[in-house]
């Protein structure tokens, strides 16, 4: 640091030499990767995220049989033998089931959270930040969202727009927003008092750049997250919904409809709904431990 | 002690010494800025349907002016209301009544586009060089950003300015692409101050900028800001509560109590000769340093009232050694006993102003 306008009579100390005071620079990005790299729960779980997420990418590929090839012939074969997992009711391979149930249990997981992300968001960032009647009336709207437990509100619009995946996307995201919403109001009311917020305020930038460059990009931890941990929810939901017949149809065979199916043979036949049930338990695993993780490693708070 | 520390209070005592003794060259006298009866009340709400109960005067009814070219000190206790002029100032935060006049023009009432030239012409630097920058913008970015934003300069231009800005504050060019979190406080306080500095002002409004800081640092920083005032013609308001930094760097001084001017007057009058007894009692806190010195001090009893319910007529009355029966009725007006020195005290009436020193003053 310069020192030769103080003007002081007595001889300064020698001053370090300059290189000695850098530091490599390393991005925020880099450092959260470093500190990544030193948590074994988290790669845990990011790796079963991307065993899923390979499975769901080229589950046609990695089916040992036609997902929905019937054989009545060969049905309630128990597991071992050819057919790993054992085979369903109507004599279909349980594992070619999950692997094919992977890709719309995990689009279902990934496309509502984005969806709620997206929402929860905007609505929070706006409340959030302009505050007053807007806020109120906003955080009004979103109470009542709350108010209603998800699931039922999720039935409810299933009954009225019936079975389909994208009905239960549409269904899903819609009834789970306003938790989005809530969590990143209360992250800009905190950061749109910071000064560096304030001081983009003082420069005169508008609103939405404030909004989306200065206080978005320090919230987005906490939403990266809580959306990261949020997947699971929307599996479990679905899996619940296609349980109770209100999800997916025939042929999409999720793992809560494969459940559904198979529960009555669950005394004869134990792998055509344990199977698909584990699967569902793994995964949110899966984005539990990544999402535990991340916390760990982008939360400035948790920082050591 | 060891033979450092020893130094280091040496080299800055006679650093003090060489700066008072310093004539300012500033201040060419035409008014920057007009604050008149500027008040921020904050409401207080309260039961079922959060009705407002009461408010928090901040700053309630000041008035001051601020000339081209010179720094005028705001000081006062926490909570006093001098951070909250500031940022009323700056337009952070609404105000309640009154008006600031920039140049002739209230900024209460400006244009969109006016406004955004008014920013350009009046910045700030925060008190805490932590929380003050953007944790994920390096020094480059934030500047680019605002350069850009405000098109100051386009192409080369952007990385020449940002060079330049950096060697203004006194940070190298490797500087440029760091995070706010590899730097150390002082450091950071100079990217604070070239943020401000990036869109050219003619008046910054320092809000505390060195009470963060080390104590070696602080002079760091108070004598960049000083050379950057004579280079570039800036107009400082500068607030803080620590009294030797305000005698070093302002012009003039005012002195704040629970959101009200005590007194206005030039920095060595004001400390020659304070005025208002709550001036006297700050000035008599100063420490000294020299262990036979010993203090008369004009000790204040109690704590600052509540701003929410300040005392019936001067707000200082509760805690004045020199309380007289009118000063819990009558709120006291801005007088002028002796030319260029104002203040807001029963002790001082309006009708011996410009008398020189009234008789109540020799105490």
């Amino acid at each position: 640091m310069s020192s030769s306008n103080l003007q002081s009579p007595i001889p300064e100390p020698p001053v370090m030499p300059a290189e000695v005071t850098i530091q490599r620079s390393t991005s925020f990005r880099d450092d959260a990767l470093r500190r990544f790299k030193k948590n074994p729960t988290a790669i845990f779980g990011l790796v079963i995220v991307i065993l899923f997420l390979l499975l769901a990418i080229f589950g046609r590929q990695l089916t040992p049989f036609d997902p929905f090839a019937q054989n009545i012939r060969n049905a309630h074969q128990a597991p071992g033998g050819e057919h790993l997992l054992g085979t369903d009711f109507f004599g279909r391979d349980v594992l070619s089931r999950i692997i094919y149930g992977a890709r719309i249990s995990l689009f279902v997981g990934v496309s509502v959270v984005t969806i709620q992300a997206a929402i929860g968001v905007v609505v929070g960032l706006v409340a959030g930040y302009y505050g007053g009647k807007i806020e109120a009336v906003m955080m009004r709207l979103v109470d009542a969202f709350i108010a209603f437990p998800g699931i039922i509100l999720a039935m409810a619009i299933m009954a009225v727009r019936g079975q389909g995946i994208e009905n239960v996307i549409f269904a899903l995201s819609f009834a789970g927003w306003p938790t989005f919403a809530r969590l990143v109001r209360s992250e800009v009311i905190s950061l749109k008092e910071r000064e560096y917020v304030q001081a983009a305020r003082g420069l005169g930038f508008h609103d939405a750049k404030i909004m989306f460059k200065h206080i978005l990009p320090n919230c987005l931890a906490t939403i990266i997250v809580y959306a990261t941990m949020g997947i699971a929810n929307p599996i479990i939901a679905e899996a619940g919904l296609s349980f109770l017949g209100l999800g997916a149809t025939s042929e999409q065979a999720t793992w809560g409809f494969q459940m559904s199916l198979e529960r009555q043979y669950m005394r004869t036949a134990w792998w055509g709904v344990t199977f698909p049930g584990l699967a569902v338990m793994i995964v949110v695993l899966g984005f539990n431990l990544l999402g535990d993780g991340l916390r760990d490693v982008l939360d400035p708070r948790m920082k050591e | 002690m060891n033979p450092d520390g020893e130094m280091m209070k040496t080299d800055q005592q006679s650093r003090t010494d060489q700066q008072t003794n310093d004539p300012t060259p500033k201040a060419t006298g035409e008014t920057i800025m007009k604050v008149s009866h500027l008040k921020k009340y904050y409401p207080i709400k309260g039961g079922v349907l959060s009705r407002v109960v009461g408010h928090v005067k901040a700053v309630d009814d000041v008035s001051f002016d601020i000339k081209e070219g010179e720094t005028l000190g705001l000081v006062g206790e926490s909570g006093c209301g001098k951070t909250t002029t500031g940022k009323t100032i700056m337009r952070l935060v609404s105000h309640t009544d009154g008006e600031v006049l920039f140049r002739g023009k209230n900024i209460f009432a400006l244009s969109k586009s006016e406004m955004k030239a008014y920013r350009k012409e009046v910045q700030i630097i925060f008190q805490d060089p932590y929380g003050s920058l953007n944790p994920r913008q390096t020094v480059g970015d934030m500047l680019t950003e605002i350069i850009t934003y405000h098109q100051l300069a386009s192409g080369e231009g952007v990385q020449q300015r940002i060079r330049q800005l950096m060697e203004m504050v006194g940070l190298s060019d490797y500087h440029i692409g760091r995070y706010p979190h590899e730097f150390s406080g002082g450091q950071r306080q100079r990217i604070g101050i070239a943020r401000a500095l990036c869109l050219n002002p003619r008046m910054i409004i320092c809000d505390e900028p060195v009470s963060a800081l080390d104590v070696s640092i602080q002079s760091q920083i108070l004598n960049l800001l000083k050379d950057l005032q004579a280079e570039l013609g800036l107009t400082y308001l500068f607030i803080a509560h620590d009294l030797s930094v305000v005698k070093h760097i302002s012009d003039r001084v005012g002195v704040m109590y629970l959101g009200r001017l005590a007194e206005l007057s030039e920095t060595d009058r004001l400390f020659e000769n304070p005025l208002h007894p709550y001036t006297q009692a700050l000035l008599s806190a100063i420490p000294v340093a020299d262990p036979d010195h010993t203090a008369v001090k004009a000790v204040l009893k109690g704590d600052v009232p509540s701003p929410s319910n300040p005392p019936k007529g001067c707000v200082f009355h509760t805690r004045c050694p020199q309380c007289m029966p009118i000063c819990s009725q009558e709120i006291p007006v801005m007088t002028e006993p002796e030319p260029n020195h104002y203040v807001a005290c029963h002790l001082y009436p309006a009708e011996q102003q410009h008398r020189g020193k009234p008789e109540e003053n020799q105490h």
